[in-house]
């Protein structure tokens, strides 16, 4: 008897302790009590996109569907693509995703093909894989371009804008004769920026299955980048790009260039909202990054900003297609979102500065078939893992002072030995 | 004289009260070795496991890939870049960390404030932060940092202390020394103090010199401290990472990234968990082999002290 009630009185305790602890069958569906369907929203919390930012931006979807409650799911220091992996993997998927999908990640994502939204928002073909459509972004991220001190090309006495590689190789000979630096760049991450701005427009033009090409070992690393590589370093041998340029942070590199001390600047378009931000900042321009002579149709390196996905493991798929569709379609959603991290769609103008309304005239000018991706890539795009600290660091090395046949031989060793 | 002795037959005591008597050792050593095994032996066997796949991190789903893994990691020449520069790093490492530990104990062994003062002080950098050191030599060895700002005030030109591979890795060497020599100097010190002063009386009055003191008596009698810290610094440095981080964030031209940066890198960066987990059963097999060497290699000279 006394077995039989200390038996009782454990399994009492334990029921209590689960029902209190919440482990007693709660509801983690996303159902709510009074009927409304909650939407686990992972996005990334930036100084710009802020929780508040995005609780006002899903504010009027959730007015017009009272039966939705979008809670937003803030992924902390480590970030929404470290964070994805892990939730999933503790069967904590959110709802919907910001966030790029990969061909890992694609197994874990609904098919959005279905979905005219879907398929015609930017970059859509380009970041399919094997034809399916699993993200929709709101516009673009442009890569390859060169931003420009204006009063050092006046200084040097260049009037227009290069349209080549080899027009943009004497502009910055004249800058340095005119005692500018030339390149501004940096260490980090940020390296290889320049010599992909460099290299790609011609590249991907030439070849515009480059990136499938590569992985599948059907070219070589030192045939289609042998002569972005060599007039690169051409450009480190000359005084071009600095040689202590290793040791300078990215914010460091962004503050040197918005302050005047350096004359052109390859990054990525959202340089546009700093220069909006800043105090002061010097009189700056932009151009296309630009091919070698005889190029036609330079591509555009790209890519898509916020896009979102929808996780198959969200019991409420439905009213989270109808989340990404408000936001990748209204065009008050659309235009605060590309104005609060400085990106651009044709079409979808919002309050920018005149360097912002350069980089709006450059998507409006560009062709869709132009864009590429760089770096890694995306969707079928894409070169072995690894690409993009491997062609920093070989960048860094062109720095350092290595001859450019060595980083080609480097880079096609690589490719042979992650390519199998 | 002839006499015998008859041993009488052991008794064999009842099962029992052999259980009994053990089973004090089994509840008071059973949770430690349910920790060790929960905490070390099951997640080793995981990482293995983990190795043989293809696994992404992202699913559950994966393939089992075989050796394949472990093929690439000695193909792939970022990962064969890192393990050399970790043996670098290690072996360097390790030899500065005693050396400097070593002769800085033997200097402030002695009593008084300013030995105890000059322990504090040598000792604090080991109790700061792996990334705030990283972070503080970055700042003090930057191009624009305060090394090269006070060059160019002398007129002498810029050092690329973290721009040119060859002066990256010595910088990277030389802050982890800088960073973990306290912690040896701390263990020799221990050690140090623990010779019985008789035996330096006895040397005194043979006429030896400090030298002669040093190496003919503190030396041998802290072998084991020495075994002890060459070990611990060895397994320590082989795993090295924060400080890579912090200071050269494995640059440049990836010059610097250690085999566990890598391993972090590919794990997580790249999402090849599977990959990355064979590299850390590398590391992990490497580093108990090593361990084990270094102390069965130290083992001779700690005989001598135990004779």
């Amino acid at each position: 008897m006394i077995k039989h009630r200390t038996l009782a009185t454990v399994g009492t305790l334990a029921a209590a302790g689960l029902a209190l602890t919440g482990c007693a069958g709660s509801d983690d569906g996303g159902g709510t009590a009074d009927g409304t369907t909650e939407l686990r929203m992972l996005v990334n919390v930036t100084p710009n996109l802020t929780e508040e930012f995005w609780n006002g931006l899903v504010a009027p979807f959730e007015e017009a569907n009272p039966d939705i409650d979008v809670v937003i799911q803030n992924p902390g220091a480590e970030g929404v693509t470290a964070a994805l992996p892990r939730l999933l993997t503790a069967g904590d998927a959110p709802d919907v995703v910001q966030s790029t999908p990969t061909v890992e990640m694609a197994p874990e994502l609904v098919d959005l093909s279905g979905y005219d939204w879907a398929t015609s928002a930017p970059l859509a073909d380009q970041y399919s894989i094997d034809g399916k459509y699993y993200m929709a972004g709101i516009g673009f991220q442009l890569q390859s371009l060169w931003f420009y001190n204006k009063t050092a090309f006046a200084e040097a006495g260049i009037e227009e804008v290069p349209t080549t590689v080899e027009e943009l190789t004497a502009a910055l000979g004249k800058l340095k004769d005119a005692g500018w630096t030339p390149v501004q760049t940096g260490g980090d991450w940020m390296t290889s920026h320049s010599l992909q701005a460099l290299g790609l427009p011609t590249i991907v033009a030439d070849d515009p299955d480059w990136y499938a090409h590569m992985s599948a070992g059907e070219a070589t690393f030192s045939e289609s980048y042998g002569p972005a590589v060599e007039t690169y370093a051409d450009w480190v041998a000359e005084g071009y790009v600095p040689k202590d340029s290793l040791g300078i942070k990215y914010p460091d590199a962004e503050q040197a260039f918005l302050s005047g001390e350096s004359a052109v600047y390859p990054m990525g378009s959202w340089f546009a909202g700093t220069e909006a931000n800043a105090t002061d900042p010097a009189d700056i321009g932009v151009f296309r990054a630009p091919a070698f002579e005889g190029t036609s149709g330079p591509a555009m390196g790209a890519n898509v900003a916020s896009p979102y996905s929808i996780l198959k493991a969200s019991e409420h798929q439905d009213a989270a297609a109808k989340l990404v569709e408000f936001l990748v379609t209204d065009r008050t959603a659309v235009a605060d979102q590309l104005a609060v991290d400085g990106n651009f769609r044709d079409g979808y103008d919002y309050e920018m500065t005149d360097l912002g309304s350069e980089l709006q005239q450059i998507v409006a000018d560009t062709p869709a078939e132009d864009y590429t991706p760089t770096g890694q890539g995306y969707g079928e795009r894409t070169l072995p893992d690894g690409y993009s600290d491997e062609i920093n660091a070989q960048t860094q090395a062109l720095i350092g002072g290595t001859p450019a046949d060595d980083v080609l031989s480097a880079m096609d060793d690589w490719f042979a030995a992650t390519t199998g | 004289m002839h006499s015998s002795l008859t041993v009488a037959p052991a008794r064999r005591r009842p099962a029992a009260r052999v259980w009994r008597d053990r089973l004090p050792g089994i509840v008071m050593g059973g949770p430690a070795v349910l920790v060790f095994v929960a905490m070390f032996i099951v997640p080793m066997i995981l990482a293995f496991v983990l190795s043989l796949t293809d696994w992404n991190g992202y699913s559950l789903n994966f393939t089992f890939i075989g050796f394949e893994n472990y093929t690439e990691v000695f193909r792939n020449p970022r990962t064969v870049d890192a393990a050399i520069f970790t043996a670098v790093v290690a072996f360097f490492g390790t030899v500065l960390c005693n050396g400097v530990g070593l002769a800085l104990a033997a200097l402030i062994a002695g009593p008084g404030r300013t030995n105890t003062l000059m322990r504090t002080i040598f000792f604090y950098p080991y109790i700061i932060s792996a990334l705030i050191i990283g972070f503080l030599w970055s700042a003090i060895l930057a191009p624009e940092g305060a090394v090269n700002e006070l060059l160019g005030h002398l007129g002498i030109p810029a050092v690329p202390f973290l721009t040119e591979v060859g002066f990256a890795k010595a910088s990277v060497i030389l802050t982890i020394v800088w960073s973990h020599f306290g912690f040896n100097m701390i263990l020799f010190l221990a050690g140090i103090k623990s010779v019985p002063t008789e035996y330096y009386e006895a040397a005194t009055v043979d006429g030896a010199s400090r030298w002669q003191q040093f190496r003919a008596v503190t030396l041998p009698l802290i072998a084991p401290v020495f075994t002890v810290n060459l070990v611990l610094t060895l397994v320590g440095l082989l795993k090295v990472y924060d400080v890579v981080l912090a200071l050269t964030d494995g640059g440049p031209a990836a010059s610097t990234q250690t085999i566990v940066y890598q391993i972090l890198k590919d794990s997580f960066a790249q999402s090849r968990l599977g990959f990355g987990a064979a590299q850390a059963v590398i590391l992990l097999l490497v580093t108990a082999v090593l361990g084990l060497a270094v102390t069965f290699a130290r083992r001779g000279a700690e005989k001598k002290v135990a004779a």
